[in-house]
């Protein structure tokens, strides 16, 4: 070994030289033999600590001792697998817990962009009030103000005003204009949806972001005429280039047209908007060629869409910055409005990137960090509760070795050993488990799937995991560490398991009051009344408008595609919606009855959904009144759901009547109600049944993209796909057919983050339960066999068995009491975080609570009767003869 | 610990090192014959305790002052010879200089105050 240059045996011999060559002299001076070897020996002291202090001075003693402390701690966790595993798996799963919710909460709310000095970021932005603005065509973004002035934050301007902020704030050292958008991407002759940014050739140098591979979009891209090019992300080019190296170089179909790819992005880049991901990014100068619809003018001064980042020379005095911007932004305005009324830009800080989406998340996260908090605590006092008890196990050894001399923090350290032997696999078990959990909780949150990065590439998450589990079996040692090495007789010390086991059960509680409301939650929204039925129904989505149809030709096309699939042999009925339903889009207006004006205050938001006159019979949603859509007609029409009949006509048959809308495309028409149809679902259940119009697509052609395509049908899955392909390809060979899947799939889909959230709190909740049982049946066990021969001399004088269990039970039906005082109003202060959440369950739930409270005293009373039974049959003979 | 003799004198903490260092000017010796040699040369004033000297021994085999080898004895025994190493006699050099003008120091101080 390299640390031991001598052996011990070498120093022995030494020693024994020695004393002989001692020896030897004093026999020389005339001392007889017996007596020369004595005195050789006296002179020489003690060998045993000359050869200690060899040994000890010679190594590193520490890291003997902790080999040997696993040796040892291995060794008796190996005799109880059964412990060892139970102790392994809950930490494990708390250790996956808290590591995801750290992965998401980190990317989203605390992570600075991957970029250097990001704190030199600045967002503009401007708080939208109203009608103070001189905008007529506004997109993007919008956040609501934290500032309360209930306005909402918009960070679009103008093509106009973003030029001149580049050009004229002299404090910016760089900017970069963007625009995310959603593009087809076609590849071997297959479409999808991508999301990305048109971006101006400075984004990326602004942000100071490299490209792992090739290089990002450039100055000299973002050139009109210039061939087009397009950088994609890192996560992109792994899932769809299967991280192919020719990928750079290579010619992909961006809203039809040619593309090539320069540089793929690092890992770490995922766009600069937290919890959005972000795939292709094409330079500002190919929207004209690829977007030719999108009305983001370079010339209208009233049309805002460019969004904007900033870069600040170093040192600038952020005040002297915003009156740049300001100076900039009023003479802009002036050009053609009155810049006194205009509401002022803001400068904001930029470093974690576009935190307008992740914001809203944060609420979830809190939430999400409570729960994995509570589940690390219930493991961790379990696995303190657990070092403890094998502790006291060998009190009189460690009470022996204290008193020949061992120190305290020796006897510590072998705890530490012994946890660490349990919390290192956990960890990586638990960091296995995460996987699957960040990807749950990052669309629990609300974001795009992949927005997370997968934690083995993220050295933050692991290094996060670390700390865990060192923290996890420092704080499971030190309290059984600091008592039992204070312990110098054996004696009743389970104080600590008994104040562990309140605090157990209080978070025990708390977490099966969370699985109730959850568990609720999701009963609620799966026996929802949808209003339509999904059986034998196969659903896609096409979109001729990125091929170049637009108008009444591209209403011909859906038209013509639904006939083609109509004439498919078993195919019962077609119809099509302009969003399919349940997947989170909608339209809306304000609708108005004429002649019938609703009282103030009532609002007048009304979802508006496209669809051809056979999607309301396919989808089963019934006619309860009038007729059905006709199938050509130039009078406009439309039909209304109950809930909209309600909120206008109250009892009255709204048969006849005429509606307007308030939108420019709608405006000038005045629709005729021809039917009122049953209420159905839109966008998503926990938004209930809105007041629906449905209007024929083909008299609302304006701004008509996409088509999502219902298909009725008893014919297998497999046989109709393919059938379904055939027909979309004889309208036109270039049609993509996106997310073709049954409608019950499509709608599970939209569930399966409930479902998979309310698993996990549930899961979460049993193990809670489960181990605060076990906690509290090991205590009782303990108190059990110590109270022996107690229990037996009371039983010899007559104690009834029941009295016995009294006796024993007693104890944890305190400690329960206390526990579940304590949970209650700990459960209910918390449960209000999480009211937007849950959905037909008040936060308060009795339900909930209730339930919590039984199950946890059902479980907790048959962990203390177990013991208390065994203790009530104990011989009295026995019991005696055991002292 | 054995009874102190009021004529001997225990050695100071460190003065260890710079009594082997310079026994071994003399040539090759094993332990015991260094506390014999340290005894005999203060003419048995300073007492040596022959069980701390090892933990010494080694300390100064390691900072590399000193080399050790097994050899036989003029007795015929097997022993362990240390030699003092070039390092070993520069801060010999070293030590005996402090040692000295702290002596000295010491004697100014105490004459002075007598």
């Amino acid at each position: 070994m390299m640390w031991r240059k001598r052996t011990d045996d070498d120093f022995a011999r030494e020693v024994e030289a020695h004393i002989e060559l001692e020896a030897d002299r004093l026999r020389s001076e005339g001392l007889s033999e017996a007596d020369a070897l004595a005195q050789a020996r006296k002179t020489f002291g003690n060998p045993t600590r000359s050869k200690e202090q060899f040994y000890e001075r010679n190594r590193w003693i520490w890291l003997e001792h902790i080999w040997q402390d696993i040796r040892h701690g291995s060794r008796s966790l190996a005799r109880n697998p059964g412990l060892f595993a139970v102790a392994t798996g809950s930490l494990a799963l708390a250790i996956a817990a808290a590591t995801a919710v750290f992965s998401v909460g980190d990317v989203l709310l605390v992570r600075a962009l991957p970029v250097k000095n990001a704190d030199q970021l600045r967002i503009l932005a401007w708080v939208n009030k109203g009608d103070d603005a001189p905008v007529k065509n506004l997109s993007g973004y919008f956040g609501a103000d934290d500032a309360g002035t209930g306005g909402r934050i918009s960070g679009s301007f103008s093509w106009r005003a973003a030029q001149a902020f580049a050009s004229d704030v002299r404090e910016f050292a760089d900017t970069g204009t963007f625009t995310p958008v959603q593009f087809t991407v076609t590849r071997n002759g297959a479409s999808e949806y991508v999301k990305g940014s048109f971006v101006s050739g400075t984004f990326f140098r602004m942000l100071g972001a490299n490209a792992a591979f090739g290089r990002p979009i450039q100055p000299e891209d973002d050139v009109a005429g210039k061939p087009k090019v397009a950088a994609i992300s890192y996560r992109y080019w792994t899932s769809r280039f299967n991280g192919d190296p020719h990928a750079i170089g290579s010619v992909i179909y961006v809203n039809k047209a040619p593309v090539t790819i320069t540089g793929v992005m690092p890992p770490s880049f995922n766009g600069i908007e937290p919890g959005r991901s972000q795939d292709l990014y094409v330079p500002m100068a190919a929207m004209t060629e690829l977007e030719p619809d999108v009305s983001y003018s370079t010339t209208v001064p009233t049309t805002w869409w460019v969004q904007m980042m900033v870069r600040l020379h170093p040192g600038v005095e952020e005040q002297a910055a915003s009156q740049s911007v300001q100076n900039v932004w009023r003479s802009v305005i002036a050009e053609y409005a009155d810049p006194k009324t205009t509401p002022k830009v803001t400068l904001s800080q930029g470093l974690r990137g576009l935190t307008v989406s992740s914001h809203h998340m944060a609420t979830y996260i809190y939430v999400l960090s409570g729960l994995a908090l509570s589940i690390l605590l219930i493991a961790c006092t379990n696995l303190a509760n657990l070092l403890f008890a094998r502790a006291m196990a060998r009190a009189r050894d460690t009470a022996v070795r204290l008193s020949l001399g061992a120190s305290r923090a020796r006897i510590m350290q072998q705890l530490g050993m012994e946890a660490m032997l349990i919390a290192v696999p956990g960890t990586v078990l638990g960091v296995l488990l995460a996987g699957p959990f960040v990807g749950v909780l990052t669309r629990w949150v609300g974001a795009d799937e992949g927005s997370v990065p997968s934690m083995w590439s993220d050295p933050r998450a692991l290094a996060f995991a670390a700390l865990v589990c060192l923290g996890t079996a420092l704080a499971a040692s030190i309290i059984p560490g600091l008592r039992v090495s204070k312990v110098t007789k054996v004696s009743g010390h389970m104080r600590l398991t008994r104040t562990l086991i309140p605090v157990q059960v209080a978070l025990s509680l708390l977490l099966l009051v969370a699985t109730g409301l959850f568990g609720r939650t999701l009963l609620q929204l799966m026996s929802f009344d949808l209003g339509f039925r999904t059986d034998r129904i196969l659903t896609f989505e096409t979109d001729g408008s990125r091929i170049g149809y637009e108008g009444a030709q591209l209403a011909n096309l859906y038209t013509t595609i639904q006939e083609r699939i109509a004439a498919i042999p078993g195919v019962e009925s077609v119809g099509m919606s302009h969003h399919a339903l349940l997947q989170g889009y909608m339209t809306g207006d304000e609708a108005t009855v004429v002649g019938r004006p609703l009282p103030p205050g009532v609002k007048r938001n009304t979802h508006i959904l496209r669809v051809s006159e056979t999607f309301l019979p396919t989808m089963d949603i019934r006619l309860m009144a009038g007729r059905p859509l006709p199938r050509d007609t130039r009078a406009p029409v439309a039909i209304v759901n109950e809930a909209f009949a309600k909120r206008h006509f109250g009892s009255d048959n709204p048969i006849g009547h005429r509606l307007t809308f308030d939108a420019p495309a709608r405006k000038d028409k005045q629709i005729e109600i021809v039917g009122v149809v049953q209420n159905a679902v839109y966008s998503s259940i926990r938004e209930g049944v809105p007041p629906t119009v449905y209007l024929p697509f083909n008299q609302h052609v304006n701004g008509l993209e996409q088509m999502n395509i219902v298909v009725r049908s008893a014919l297998p899955t497999g046989q109709l796909s393919e059938a379904i392909r055939k027909a979309v390809a004889s309208a036109d060979g270039t049609l993509p057919v996106m997310n073709l899947r049954t409608y019950r799939d499509a709608v599970s889909k939209a569930m399966e983050v409930e479902r998979m959230f309310a698993m996990l709190v549930s899961g979460f909740g049993f193990m809670a339960v489960a181990l605060s049982a076990i906690g509290l049946y090991a205590l009782m066990s303990w108190t059990v066999s110590k109270r022996t021969s107690e229990i037996g001399i009371r039983m010899a004088l007559g104690a009834r068995a029941h009295s016995v269990q009294l006796l024993v039970v007693r104890q944890s039906v305190l400690l329960t009491i206390i526990g579940i005082a304590a949970g209650v109003p700990l459960a209910y202060a918390l449960s209000s975080y999480v009211t937007t959440m849950l959905y037909g369950v008040q936060p308060t739930d009795p339900f909930s609570f209730a339930g919590g409270i039984v199950g946890m005293a059902v479980v907790l009373a048959a962990a203390a009767w177990i013991p208390a039974r065994r203790a009530s049959r104990v011989n009295p003979l026995n019991a005696l003869r055991i002292e | 610990m054995p009874t102190q003799d009021n004529e001997r004198i225990a050695l100071l903490q460190g003065t260890l090192d710079l009594l082997i260092l310079r026994t071994l000017v003399f040539g090759p010796q094993h332990g015991q014959g260094i506390a014999r040699s340290i005894q005999s040369q203060s003419e048995d004033v300073l007492l040596v305790d022959h069980g701390s000297l090892y933990p010494a021994l080694q300390r100064l085999e390691d900072k590399k002052w000193i080399a050790a080898e097994w050899g036989t004895s003029e007795n015929n025994r097997k022993a362990r010879f240390y030699t003092l190493t070039k390092a070993g006699k520069q801060q010999l050099a070293k030590e005996t200089s402090q040692w000295q003008r702290l002596v000295a120091a010491m004697s100014r101080v105490l004459e002075g105050e007598a």
